[in-house]
């Protein structure tokens, strides 16, 4: 096997690790992994808040199918 | 959640090292796996292709048969490789240093072909079955690749590599289960049963005597009249690679780590 | 049943009604999302459309494929027909033309609607797109036409495969750039998913091409363990993490609850980029590679069961508590059995891994089963709920049947499962009495009825014969196994023509313009 190939298999490999160790860096300083709870309802917003089902058959609002 | 980037840190890293484990350690470690004499012999095994197998091995790859066939023995417990006589022993790494790329396989719709050029060395053998794998094996489930032949009248002379075989097309009005047997005798060897239609070998000196049999309404040949069946350069190069397909030679104990049988 | 058009009152109630927001002061959010969603537009329509396109083009081959291995005789003559060549065109159509595109444009979206920002560079999706569809298509040629190099998963010819891999890196680029410019500040655990599938992807596809498909090719033996390692990591890090992401984010919101455990399912991420990379080698098993790779695979193999189980019980535990949405959402529904169908096949696949599973049902339809559960049942059915999610919010408009949705549904669903446990039953057999069984196991029936012939067939096993099972009467053994397969395949293409019908008649100004599911979130009680 060429050396050429070994270069450039290691030089994508070193990029995409310096590349994953700085997204780790980075994560860790913007306190990513530090508030799990508020994380988790980041996606929703005002206009679509939790307690909201937000999808249901054409047709058919899903409030007339209000669980009792 | 403290700890998290020094775990984190070391998942990464594992994720490389599986790169290093999965890519690279077995690239660099069988690196010099090397064609090899054992003692007492001249020849190196295994021999490299020759260029008319090597275009062989291309048409093998155009025509997805990797995809139906494996090429390798397998050694482990739990497997009946070595009993159906598809190898002498298991594939070692050595049989592949030439395969570029190697075409282990993943899937058994027909049976393994390591060692196939051992088994199966006529020419005529691979031609027929290539052109119509139900002609040699009734019920086969191999797809034909009957686009590598032409179907051509007879020139001046007759082509060398012609396919060379007898086979005909019998219809039966009535009961066919009497006109098969007297068929049987008069040398009608019965392959099976298309369209309506059976199709079968024959003994050429006795090929009169069927269409007389009771019940038989007509007999065409297999090859229109006046015609032949040639393979193409591609069928050719294709049943030459077939043919090298042979790992039966010995390896030094050294290098055989497999289960012997 | 096509909805009315609705009246101007009913969409004056509806924004009036629900909880009152509309009293809030929601204005800028509003138009917020619906910026983000129309920024999408074209381009990731064009994505999903395409990967429709494909999908439809994938299923007719994988029919073709399935005909043929009970039926080989059928138009056998012709070259681009025949078995050896529609199938790998099936597996590289349902695999780089329907789950990469559908993919690519769900996670497209998913990365606009976290980050909080409106689809920047729209040119740069829209290349991406149509140099990925001329790659496909060059690709399918190649194929067909019979230039395919035979190593599974990258059949495509070289022009084919650059292409893919420019509009690729188009896509990873556009991402990073997106991210760059986000607004909300918190990472959602789906980001990190298509981050994981974006950056690693490349990286194996290089691998993977410049180490067998290239003139520095490596040398015997290591391209099977490297071309496994990239087989199984495309399903691994780049196919599964897109699913992850795309059920991450639409079950909690279709649901309106947060994920059950968000700290599971990063533990599950990370988990899964440490096993899942390693795992490759199970595909050699006995094969002529080191056996220590192989019991490394199979150790990390196994070692899936934490990432799995920590994603199965969030999945799980989100979903239970409104198991009674599943009548009123296709998204949830799909989206759920997606979600079913990757714990089983995660669990299934760390049991096929170990030798004394593995050996006897290798190179059997056991394996396909497995894929189909995986790429079909998990993936697949995961990106069809995103699609019916995602499309009405970019074209403005509902589907335009109800019923159409249903009939895809069932018809997909009873087809995946029909087929997996077909060919799980069938490959097993089949694999069983090529290695272990003295006799077929459909003669024992037959002679001893079923009970006492499924006895004498388990009695019988040992490790090895002198005398196997002939070959061609296990060929013939499973055939019942493949007709059923591809009565499946039928239902399943009944279901794909429901969708993209759906799909196209949306697409091209069909169905009813309604926001009322779409904007209006409902109030759910409890
Ligand atoms: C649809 C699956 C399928 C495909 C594709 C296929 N084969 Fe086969 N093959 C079989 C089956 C089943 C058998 C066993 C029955 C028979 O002899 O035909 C077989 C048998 C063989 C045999 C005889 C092996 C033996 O030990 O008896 C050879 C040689 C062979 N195939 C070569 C090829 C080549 C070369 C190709 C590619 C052009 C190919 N096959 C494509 C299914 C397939
Ligand atoms: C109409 C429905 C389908 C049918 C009838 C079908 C049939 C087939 C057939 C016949 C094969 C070849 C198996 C063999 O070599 O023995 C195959 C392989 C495969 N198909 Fe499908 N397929 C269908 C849909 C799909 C879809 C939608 C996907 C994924 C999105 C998919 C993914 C795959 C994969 C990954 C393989 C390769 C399996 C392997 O080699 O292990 N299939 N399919």
């Amino acid at each position: 096997m060429s050396a050429l190939a070994y270069i450039f298999m290691f030089g994508l490999m070193g990029c995409l690790m310096l590349s994953v160790v700085y997204g780790l860096y980075w994560a860790v300083r913007r306190g990513q992994f530090s508030n799990f709870a508020r994380g988790a309802t980041s996606i929703f917003d005002d206009e679509e808040p939790q307690g909201f089902r937000t999808d249901a058959f054409p047709g058919e609002s899903a409030k007339e199918r209000k669980t009792p | 959640m403290n700890f998290g980037p020094l775990l984190f840190l070391g998942i990464f890293i594992t994720f490389i090292s599986a790169w290093i484990g999965l890519v690279f350690a077995p690239a660099a470690s069988l690196k010099n796996v090397q064609a090899t004499v054992v003692e007492g012999s001249t020849v190196a095994n295994p021999r490299p292709y020759t260029g008319q197998e090597l275009l062989g091995r291309e048409i093998y790859q155009h025509n997805g048969c990797v995809y139906c066939h494996t090429q390798q023995v397998r050694g482990g417990t739990y497997n009946n490789d070595l009993e159906r006589g598809w190898g002498s022993r298991r594939s070692n790494p050595q049989d592949y240093i030439y395969d570029r790329p190697v075409l282990l396989g993943t899937m058994r719709t027909g049976p393994d072909l390591a060692n196939v050029g051992a088994r199966l060395t006529n020419d005529n053998w691979h031609f027929t079955h290539f052109y119509d794998p139900q002609l040699i094996t009734p019920g086969s489930m191999m797809a034909p690749i009957s686009f590598l032949f032409e179907l051509r009248p007879i020139g001046q002379t007759p082509a060398p590599d012609a396919l060379k075989f007898n086979y005909v097309f019998i219809t039966i009005a009535g009961d066919p289960g009497k006109a098969l047997a007297e068929l049987k005798t008069a040398g009608f060897n019965l392959v099976e049963q298309r369209g309506g239609r059976y199709v079968g070998g024959f003994d050429p000196a006795k090929g009169q005597e069927l269409a007389k049999i009771p019940g038989v309404k007509s007999v065409e040949p297999y090859v229109p009249a006046g015609h032949e069946i040639v393979p193409t350069e591609d069928a050719r190069n294709l049943v030459a690679y077939v043919k090298s397909l042979d790992h039966s030679y010995e390896v030094p104990p050294a290098a055989n780590y497999g289960r012997l049988k | 049943m096509s909805a009315p058009a609705p009246t101007e009152t009913e969409l004056v109630g509806d924004r009036l009604d629900p909880g009152g927001i509309q009293a809030q002061n929601t204005a800028q959010m509003l138009s917020e999302r619906q910026a983000i969603d129309a920024s999408c537009r074209a381009p990731v329509l064009l994505f999903l459309g395409s990967s429709v396109f494909w999908l439809m083009v994938g299923t007719i081959l994988a029919l073709l494929a399935s005909i043929k291995l009970h039926t080989p005789t059928l138009h056998s003559n012709i070259s681009f027909l025949t078995f050896g060549r529609v199938r790998p065109a099936h597996l590289d159509m349902v695999a780089f033309g329907w789950s990469a595109m559908v993919g690519l444009g769900v996670s497209i979206w998913t990365v606009c609607r976290l980050c909080r920002v409106p689809l920047r560079f729209p040119q740069m999706i829209v290349m991406a797109a149509i140099i990925w569809n001329i790659g496909v298509a060059a690709g399918l040629y190649g194929v067909l036409a019979g230039q395919s190099n035979s190593i599974e998963w990258i059949e495509f010819p070289q022009y084919a495969t650059f292409t893919l891999f420019v509009a690729f890196a188009i896509v990873a680029i556009w991402t990073i750039m997106t991210f760059t410019q986000r607004r909300e500040k918190h990472v959602y655990v789906s980001l990190w998913y298509i981050f994981a599938s974006m950056f690693w992807f490349p990286w194996i596809y290089a691998t993977v091409q410049v180490l067998m498909n290239s003139p520095y090719a490596v040398q015997g033996v290591p391209q099977e363990a490297i071309h496994w390692w990239f087989g199984h990591n495309t399903l691994g890090v780049f196919f599964t993490p897109m699913g992850l992401a795309a059920i991450y984010y639409l079950l909690p919101k279709v649901i309106g609850r947060p994920i059950h455990s968000y700290a599971l399912s990063i533990l599950g991420f990370w988990s899964l980029a440490l096993f899942y990379n390693w795992a490759g080698a199970h595909h050699l098993i006995a094969g002529p590679i080191p056996a220590w790779l192989i019991t490394m695979s199979i150790v990390s193999s196994v070692m899936m069961f934490i990432p799995v189980t920590t994603t199965a019980i969030n999945h799980h535990l989100t979903a239970y508590q409104h198991l009674d949405m599943l009548k009123f959402s296709p998204v949830l529904r799909f989206v759920v059995f997606g979600a079913m169908a990757y714990t089983l096949v995660s669990f299934q696949g760390s049991m096929m891994s170990v030798r004394v599973l593995n050996e006897p049902f290798h190179f059997t339809h056991h394996t396909i089963a497995h894929a189909h559960l995986g790429l079909y049942g998990f993936y697949t059915m995961v990106m069809f709920g995103a699609v019916y999610y995602i499309m009405p919010r970019l074209t403005g408009r509902e589907f335009f049947s109800a019923h159409l949705m249903r009939v895809h549904f069932w018809c997909v669903a009873i087809g995946i499962v029909l087929m997996f446990f077909t060919l799980t039953i069938g490959g097993a057999i089949q694999g069983l009495d090529w290695n272990q069984a003295k006799r077929p196991l459909h003669d024992l029936i037959k002679e001893q009825g079923f009970i006492s012939g499924l006895e004498a067939w388990f009695d019988r096993f040992k490790a090895r014969q002198d005398q196997p099972i002939p070959f061609m009467t296990v060929l013939h053994e499973v055939l019942p196994y493949l007709w059923i397969r591809t009565f499946s395949g039928i239902l399943i293409f009944l279901g794909h023509s429901a969708f993209a019908i759906l799909v196209f008649w949306n697409l091209f100004g069909g169905g009813v313009t309604r926001i009322r599911t779409m904007l209006w979130p409902q109030k759910v009680s409890a």
